[in-house]
């Protein structure tokens, strides 16, 4: 007796702490996904306030500090020195007597000096590899000259980049209405290696004097302010044809492109900053305003952009300053600078800020790691550089570093939802109605047969169904659309007819019903090349093109395809669970109903159908359940085209194969990696959620059909 | 899943039977490997993930030869190999691309000379029609048109039916099926960087894992585009001729073309070594090079799914090594 007591004790507590465990189990995951995503609500900030006294008095006006902030080079009227930006040494100086002019490009390392005599001498601005004694990496500018060339008269305002893959130097010099446009073009001697540049100049007269320059950096669009007008050309058709034209209302204090060269922002006193994107109207590209952003300066100081990234920085004259991310307009930090009127700049990382006063040096960490996520981002509707219009567009990964994320989600959660909806179409009446015919009409002999056919279903690696229906069923029933979809629709209505065949044939043998059988399949194929005909006739031949006329696009892979896939996959478990709720309906229930005179049929589907639906419903939901989370078939049959319809004859993209295809390449940490994650929680509390609404209109319906 | 592991897995699971019988003349030019000595060490090579897999065979193939050789392969991108010669942590350099002049000068700043650039395989990305397609070629223009939203080669109009394309007008209006690699894979950042002059994809592109899936896909559907390296060429789809500009003379993806650069969707692969002029270079790397140089590297490359570099070529590029 006692041993019995002890045995039970010692099962219940075993068993309690199984429960105990998968609960804990299921949260430890959410608790991971959301340790994995909580970063990116963390906005950026800056931290750790760095001062270097300076030994000497800096002229300078443009600074650039390297990555390791080991160095500034200053760069001013009076030429330019390096500094040590750790000890405050200065390292070099080169005093220029005749500067008249200069431009630092601070992404692509270039400097431009104008001197008296109109000669433009270029320097190219490397960072030096060294590693100290412990083997640590650090870096060392160094200042070359690459070259000069003498302009037809001297220009007060120079601007200017080094072109990518080494293709040379574009500047424009600029005196009042004249602007001077110079190619440096790299040409490499075939047998020397050494490298020359030959230039082209061209000149222009403008109508108002030019206030300010700005060439994007890959060298295809130039943006030019004079008087009040801004306009934005292409470099092949500088002055002739414009791609913005706008109309300052007050005074312009900066402008320059973004990483990624289809973005422009200026800052004009007053206003938030404005960005212009590329974008294609009709087969035109044109400058847009597209975006909108909150603050701004009354009196803007200067303007950085970062080199990593869309952040650009605008510091005010009353000491403020803005982070900027352009893609989603977010205002990613509002701050006082730690000194008042210096101008704001960025290091080659983008993870420091620096200001430098006449003698030091203030450096702050800028953490900014996510700013590509927000709400809108995510969720909203983004004007995209380059694109013709604001879209939800999920194209998380570029050719280059300069590319612009783009991480929204609707279109993986529209996927998902289509999936599991033309899953469930094809899956629920299949399943429900096999099993009401298995569980009420069959015989055990019969079910015997059919249960273990249909949980084998089950066993079928979905490698394999996603294998079949995209290399095999896809190009099947896009060769024979029409047919399937014909015979889908009919065959309920043609086995009727067997029916009908059946009960009027007077025999009672079972040939009867293994005769009418064969005549069934057999006229499947008479029936086919019906449709076929059919086709023939009504379309000329193709459903499918005669779909694409109509502008319906038919995809190989489609909706439909996997919907017949994951269908099939989820068969099963309704099919067992359904069949289960049936069995369980007492068998009291649908004798009593047909001794009050209901046929089969009615009994069947007037008290066996409602009593079992609470049970039919959690297989539904199951289903569901399985459906969402599917992967391989819908990673393998559907193209993963992250598109924004529910036609059944396109294809999509579901978070749980978006999550298969890009987490193995996405670097750890950064914004695509907790973008993955976060979709992977959603994918979680959207299965939960169902769940748990499923589990009370369970419940619900449970209370309401006790007897 | 790690990386490795995801490439068998789909190369497994698509049948990947990558047809080295294309390339049996090249590799036939080409002696088969005898060691001059045998050699043992260590041999570390950081740089391209492209070559990452091409490095593994052929490591695995010189082994075979020189039991006690160990070689390290590291592969993070091309950009990690410079700084891993210049600091003398590798001794090879893969690389997908030509080193940057500013590359180049940090090396020769450090030691005084230019690294050495070896070209060991040829990579050509070809755009796939189905084999009843009548289209020959294209121009880099029009396939941007094609595959991007945003047009960034500059083609004015957006190409999404086929019969969008002038050269093959009547024969469908069906639109055009997009089939492409998934944005993990190198293939997806070369054609986007060079096909779409940096612009994106079409939502309409179908990613597929692996680059046989996108032949195999192709072969399925007769109304279908598709881009996937050279080497996966199956019956039952046609190359395309590309050209640069359009208007211009479209070249089909022959070795000739690919190594001249006049067909715009190729590249050499390369390792870059550190060979300074005076002194000889280590044994182990030369027996190396030797190896990669030979019927057994090249059939390699094949394996891997690259091109074989002509033997010409070959004879040149191992004669850089002193």
């Amino acid at each position: 007796m006692l041993s019995r007591r002890r045995e039970d004790k010692v099962f219940s507590v075993l068993i309690k702490s199984g429960g105990i465990a998968t609960i804990f189990v299921i949260l430890s995951i959410f608790f991971f996904l959301f340790w994995e995503v909580l970063p990116i609500f963390v906005p950026a900030r800056i931290e750790t306030l760095k001062i270097t006294t300076v030994k000497q008095t800096l002229k300078g006006e443009v600074f650039l500090l390297d990555e390791y902030m080991n160095y500034l080079i200053s760069v001013g009227n009076d030429g330019f020195k390096i500094v040590n930006a750790r000890e405050g040494d200065v390292v070099s100086t080169e005093i220029i007597n005749d500067l008249h002019a200069f431009y630092l490009d601070p992404l692509t390392y270039v400097l431009f000096l104008v001197r008296d005599d109109a000669t433009v001498d270029i320097f190219d601005i490397l960072w030096v590899e060294k590693f100290t004694k412990f083997g640590k990496r650090f870096v060392e500018p160094s200042i070359d000259k690459v070259t000069s060339f003498k302009l037809p008269s001297k220009v007060d305002l120079i601007r200017g980049v080094k072109l990518p893959e080494d293709e040379g130097y574009l500047f424009i010099g600029s005196s009042k209405e004249t602007l001077y446009f110079v190619n440096l073009e790299t040409e490499e001697d075939f047998l020397t290696e050494e490298i020359t540049y030959s230039p082209r100049l061209s000149s222009f007269k403008v109508e108002h004097n030019v206030v300010d320059v700005a060439i994007s950096r890959d060298g295809k669009f130039i943006c030019v302010i004079s008087g009040f007008y801004l306009s934005c050309f292409e470099r092949e058709n500088l002055l002739s044809e414009k791609l913005l034209s706008y109309t300052l209302s007050s005074r312009a204090v900066a402008f320059d492109f973004l990483v990624g060269d289809r973005a422009l922002v200026l800052l004009e006193d007053g206003k938030p900053p404005v960005v212009w994107i590329t974008a294609k109207i009709g087969s035109e590209v044109r400058f847009v305003n597209a975006k909108n952003f909150s603050r701004g300066c009354k009196e803007y100081i200067n303007l950085s952009v970062s080199p990593i990234n869309r952040t650009f920085l605008a510091q005010c004259g009353n000491g403020t300053f803005y982070a900027y991310y352009s893609t989603n307009e977010r205002l990613l930090l509002e701050s006082p600078a730690p000194v008042l009127s210096s101008p704001i700049f960025i290091t080659p990382r983008g993870d420091h800020l620096f200001w430098v006063t006449k003698d030091e040096i203030y450096t702050v960490r800028f953490v900014n790691d996510y700013p590509e996520i927000s709400l809108k981002s995510l969720f909203g509707k983004v004007w995209y550089e380059g694109m013709d219009s604001p879209s939800y567009v999920w194209q998380s990964t570029g050719g280059t570093d300069s590319f612009e994320p783009k991480l929204s989600l609707i279109p993986l959660l529209m996927g998902t939802l289509k999936g599991v909806v033309y899953s469930l179409i094809f899956a629920v009446p299949i399943s429900v109605l096999s099993a009401l015919l298995v569980s009420q009409f069959m015989n055990s002999k019969q079910i015997n047969l059919i249960k273990p056919a249909v949980e084998f279903m089950a066993s079928i690696p979905t490698v394999i169904l996603g294998f079949l229906a995209a290399l095999w069923l896809a190009p099947l029933i896009e060769r024979n659309l029409f047919s399937f979809l014909v015979i889908f629709v009919l065959l309920p209505f043609y086995i009727l007819v067997f029916y009908f065949v059946f009960t009027v044939l007077p025999s009672d043998s079972k040939w009867k019903t293994i005769g009418l059988a064969a005549v069934f399949i057999y006229s499947l194929g008479p029936l086919f090349h019906m449709t076929k005909r059919l086709e023939y006739l009504w379309f000329e031949g193709g459903f499918v093109e005669w779909l694409s006329e109509n502008g319906v696009y038919y995809d190989q892979r489609n909706a439909l395809i996997v919907g017949l896939a994951v269908g099939f996959t989820i068969v099963p478990i309704i099919f067992s669970i359904a069949e289960d709720a049936f069995s369980n309906v007492p068998k009291s229930i649908l004798v009593g109903a047909m001794a009050l005179g209901a046929s089969r049929i009615q009994a069947v589907f007037k008290v066996v159908l409602p009593a079992a639906l609470p049970g039919v419903f959690a297989g539904i939901i199951l289903g569901f359940g399985r459906a969402v989370g599917e992967t391989m078939i819908v990673l393998m049959a559907t193209g993963n085209t992250p598109i924004l319809d529910f036609s059944p004859f396109t294809g999509f993209r579901t978070i749980s194969a978006n999550i298969a295809v890009e987490l193995p390449e996405a670097p750890l940490g950064s914004s695509l990696y907790r973008v993955l994650f976060l979709s992977a929680l959603l994918l979680m509390v959207i299965a939960l959620v169902f769940n748990g609404v499923a589990n009370y209109i369970r419940m619900r319906l449970h209370r309401k059909l006790k007897f | 899943m790690s990386k490795r592991v995801f490439f068998i897995f789909v190369t497994v699971l698509f049948g990947s039977v990558v047809t080295a019988q294309q390339y049996k003349d090249v590799i036939s030019s080409y002696p088969s490997y005898k060691p001059e000595s045998i050699v043992s060490g260590t041999l570390t090579a950081i740089g391209s993930d492209t070559l990452n897999n091409l490095m593994t065979f052929w490591a695995e193939g010189f082994q075979k030869f020189h039991p006690g050789v160990k070689i390290e392969i590291e592969g993070k991108g091309s950009s990690t190999a410079p700084p891993a010669l210049i600091e003398g942590t590798a001794q090879l350099g893969p690389m997908s691309r030509k080193m940057k002049r500013s590359e180049i000068d940090k090396f020769e700043k450090v030691f005084g000379y230019k690294p050495t650039a070896v070209k060991v395989a040829l990579d050509g990305l070809a755009i796939y029609v189905n084999m009843e397609n009548p289209l020959d070629s294209l121009s880099i223009p029009e396939v941007d048109a094609i595959f991007s939203k945003t047009r960034y080669c500059g083609y004015p109009n957006d190409i999404s039916s086929w019969s969008d394309i002038e050269s093959i007008k009547g024969w469908s209006s069906r639109r055009i099926s997009l089939y492409g690699r998934n944005s993990a894979s190198g293939t997806y950042a070369f054609f986007k960087k060079v096909a779409l002059c940096k612009g994106d994809f079409k939502d309409q592109v179908k990613e597929q894992p692996g680059s046989s899936s996108v032949v195999q896909s192709v072969v399925a559907d007769k109304f279908s585009i598709g881009y996937s390296g050279i080497g996966y060429k199956t019956s039952g789809v046609k190359v395309l001729a590309l050209a640069r500009e359009k208007g211009g003379k479209p070249y089909t993806v022959s070795y000739d073309n690919v190594v001249s650069g006049k067909y715009p969707l190729g590249r050499f692969l390369y390792i870059y070594i550190n060979d300074p002029p005076t002194k000889q270079v280590d044994k182990m790397i030369k027996e190396f090079f030797r190896f990669i140089f030979s019927k057994e590297g090249q059939s390699l490359v094949v394996q891997a799914g690259y091109l074989p570099i002509p033997f010409k070529v070959a004879v040149r590029e191992l004669g850089k090594i002193k």
